[in-house]
């Protein structure tokens, strides 16, 4: 009895193994499912450097010979690596790359990946103060808007948004709860942190992610510079470093607070001027502005604090010396 | 004895005086001072001819040029725009440039001196100038942002100049070499870039971008491209984008910081790197990239008109760091440039002049052009807007 119910089991048993080992062999010949490759960028920019790594935990390749093939044509280079690094096909090109093991006994198992890239750039546009001359792109602080749009183009130029399914994350978090069809553009408010990780995925309507793209984006600090209002020239671009010389009868200087979300610039904010550390008000409508009037001699230190009554963070405070 | 000691030491001196006296009178009178100091006698046969630093004297609208020196200060003035101005049937050489703070137009004759005023029309808060090739038209921008206002004077002679004040509110703008006037605009998702004829004023829309916070690079003629990037900071990251015909390319040029310039052959291009900023060429025809011997700020560079490949740039030895271009918009940092003359299909570079060691002090380049024979390079300084030019 004992005996006929192991070879009952036995029975039961062999043809399942002999089946998974035939469908195990054939799915690697032929889709590479226990190999894979993994590419580093995973969505590359067109031309951009790659690295390819060959996955194969899943397998003993050990002693098996590793043979990478580009567009069909093998690279003898770069046989046996594991690792290569390759430049990723121009706009509008595809490649495919495979990775093939050759085990000694002539069985064969290869990977497959191939690349379309496309471009997909994140253009962050923060909705922080800089002054009116600035030539530069304001930076994003605590609590700031920062709007994002993300332009994804093929070689005839950037591809309509419509057709395309967005998905937005800021460290990792949805920002939209899931994917927008033609939501190209996302509003972010910056969170705590020295940075904001923000990832974008784009898929196509049959959920293939065609690219991907991530971006850290640093958390300024409030900045304030000072700079000599001229009644005649306007606002100078020269910013005050540590002294200013008080070479007329009075200056006018103006405090840029470079970084200041935009929405406080009218709102809840508390503003100081000070002279030689007290509190000094001012006549100007223009909290921002104080004009300076020379005294019988000496010299003074002259400060401003700012703090956006909405956003602590968002402060800072800088001082000169007024020399005569 | 006192006494004696006395009058034997004043003798003595008389005589002394006497027979310095004698020699003078008997052998000639000294060598010029030159030839008692700073004579030590070396490099006799040097051809190194010192250059003299050159400021004008302004003398009723005279501006002396008798003394002609490759690297020149045109203006006391600070200024905001300018523009060479080449009169073929007067056989004259214009510099003509907007006066900051009034607004008032002026014209320098480069090979006479004469200094007259085109245009007393003071405009308010004059913030940028751009002429017109043929010197018949200048644009100066009052004001910023979306409160500006531009007003397109018609010059056509001294004070006889006539304005008009343009619809569009004009972020950035140029004119091109046909005379017409390119010009970005904002719109609901980004900026629209359009060409404006002075003449009919009639508009045209070339093409747009969906950001507002852009740099444009203005072509100068109706084929060749424009280009577009996101305002530079070292944190963020640029990229460069064409159009031409309508159609926008994006070019393979990306990275923190990114400042570019280009003509229709070229784009050259600095980014931060892990080392610092790093700048580039870019070949438009065999889309490849090579290192510039050294770092430039395009901001600082003018392409030569007569050769694609050639640009000149300030540049500084300082090194610029991490910060950079951030902290030279800001006015926290200037630099002291030197003029640079550099081949963008070979990336060699080779010093022109050193401008401090000539005149003494620091010249901060900014909005470099080039004459339309390419043998001079005309700039102001960034730190009182002083109008200069240097003969190549």
């Amino acid at each position: 009895m004992r005996l006929i119910a192991i070879i009952f089991f036995l029975l039961l048993a062999t043809p399942t193994t002999i089946l998974c080992a035939q469908v195990g062999s054939s799915i690697a010949e032929i889709t590479g499912e226990n190999v894979s490759i993994i590419l580093n960028p995973q969505f590359p920019n067109p031309d951009e450097q790659v690295t390819a790594t060959l996955d194969d935990y899943a397998l003993n390749g050990s002693g098996a010979t590793i043979t990478w093939y580009f567009d069909g044509l093998s690279a003898p280079a770069v046989t046996n690596l594991r690792k290569i690094t390759f430049t990723a096909p121009a706009i509008g090109k595809s490649m495919s790359v495979i990775a093939r093991l050759t085990y000694p006994n002539g069985q064969k198992i290869e990977a497959k990946r191939i690349l379309s890239p496309l471009y997909l750039d994140l253009i962050v546009e923060p909705q922080t103060y800089t002054p009116v001359f600035y030539q530069g792109r304001a930076l994003p602080t605590k609590g700031s808007i920062i709007n994002i749009n993300a332009l994804l183009q093929n070689i005839n130029g950037p591809i309509n948004s419509a057709n395309y399914i967005y998905v937005w994350s800021l460290n990792n978090d949805s920002v939209y709860g899931g994917g927008r069809l033609g939501g190209n553009w996302a509003q972010i408010v910056v969170p705590h942190g020295e940075t904001s990780v923000v990832t974008i995925s784009v898929q196509d309507k049959n959920n293939t992610t065609v690219a991907r793209k991530l971006v850290s984006i640093p958390t300024a600090k409030l900045d304030v510079q000072f700079y000599e209002m001229n009644s005649l020239l306007g606002l100078g671009q020269k910013a005050i470093s540590s002294e200013f010389i008080l070479t007329g009868n009075s200056a006018s200087i103006k405090a840029a607070p470079y970084y200041l979300d935009t929405r406080a610039i009218n709102g809840n904010l508390f503003t100081e001027w000070s002279i030689n550390n007290r509190p000094t008000p001012t006549n100007n409508f223009d909290p921002f502005e104080i004009n300076l009037e020379r005294g019988a001699a000496g010299s003074a230190r002259v400060g401003f604090k700012i703090r956006n009554l909405s956003e602590l963070l968002q402060s800072d405070e800088s001082s000169f010396q007024v020399k005569l | 004895m006192n006494k004696t000691l006395l009058i034997i030491a004043g003798v003595s001196a008389i005589l002394l005086l006497v027979a310095i006296w004698l020699y003078l009178l008997i052998y000639g009178t000294p060598k010029p001072i030159e030839q008692f100091f700073t004579d030590f006698s070396f490099a006799e046969n040097s051809d190194i001819t010192p250059l003299t630093p050159f400021i004008p004297e302004v003398t009723n609208g005279q501006v002396d040029v008798d003394d002609l020196v490759q690297l020149r200060q045109l203006t006391l003035k600070p200024t905001i725009g300018f523009g060479e101005k080449i009169s073929i049937t007067n056989n004259e050489q214009l510099m003509l440039y907007a006066e900051a703070g009034t607004g008032h137009v002026f014209s320098i004759d480069l090979v006479t001196g004469t200094e007259i005023r085109l245009s007393n029309i003071t405009i308010t808060n004059p913030q940028l100038a751009k002429f017109s090739p043929n010197g018949e038209y200048v644009a100066i921008r009052s004001g910023y942002g979306a409160q500006n206002t531009v007003e397109l004077l018609t010059l056509a002679g001294e004070n006889s100049a006539t304005k008009v004040t343009l619809i569009p509110k004009m972020v950035d703008f140029n004119f091109n070499d046909n005379n017409q006037l390119l010009y970005s605009e904002f719109s609901s998702v980004g900026l629209t870039g359009k060409e404006l004829n002075p003449t009919t004023k009639t508009i045209r829309t070339l093409f747009s971008v969906p950001f507002q916070s852009a740099t444009f690079i203005w072509s100068m003629t109706t084929t060749t491209p424009h280009y577009v990037y996101p305002k530079a900071s070292a944190k963020l990251t640029g990229f460069l984008y064409s159009f031409v015909g309508g159609t926008v390319n994006r070019l393979p040029i990306e990275g923190r910081g990114l400042t570019s310039f280009a003509n229709s052959d070229y784009v050259i291009f600095s980014k931060q790197t892990g080392n610092g900023p790093a700048s580039q060429a870019y070949s438009v025809d065999k889309k490849t990239s090579s290192t510039l011997a050294s770092t430039i700020d395009p901001n600082k560079c003018a392409f030569s008109k007569t050769e694609l490949n050639i640009f000149y740039c300030g540049s500084t030895q300082e090194t610029y760091g991490s910060e950079f271009p951030d902290d030279w918009y800001k006015g926290i940092r200037s630099y002291s440039d030197q003029l640079w003359r550099i081949d963008a299909s070979k990336g060699s570079a080779s010093q022109l002049i050193n401008p401090e060691s000539v005149v003494g002090r620091a010249i901060d380049v900014t909005t470099m052009q080039t004459s339309s024979d390419g043998g001079v390079l005309y700039f102001t300084n960034k730190t009182d807007n002083t109008l200069w030019m240097y003969e190549i």
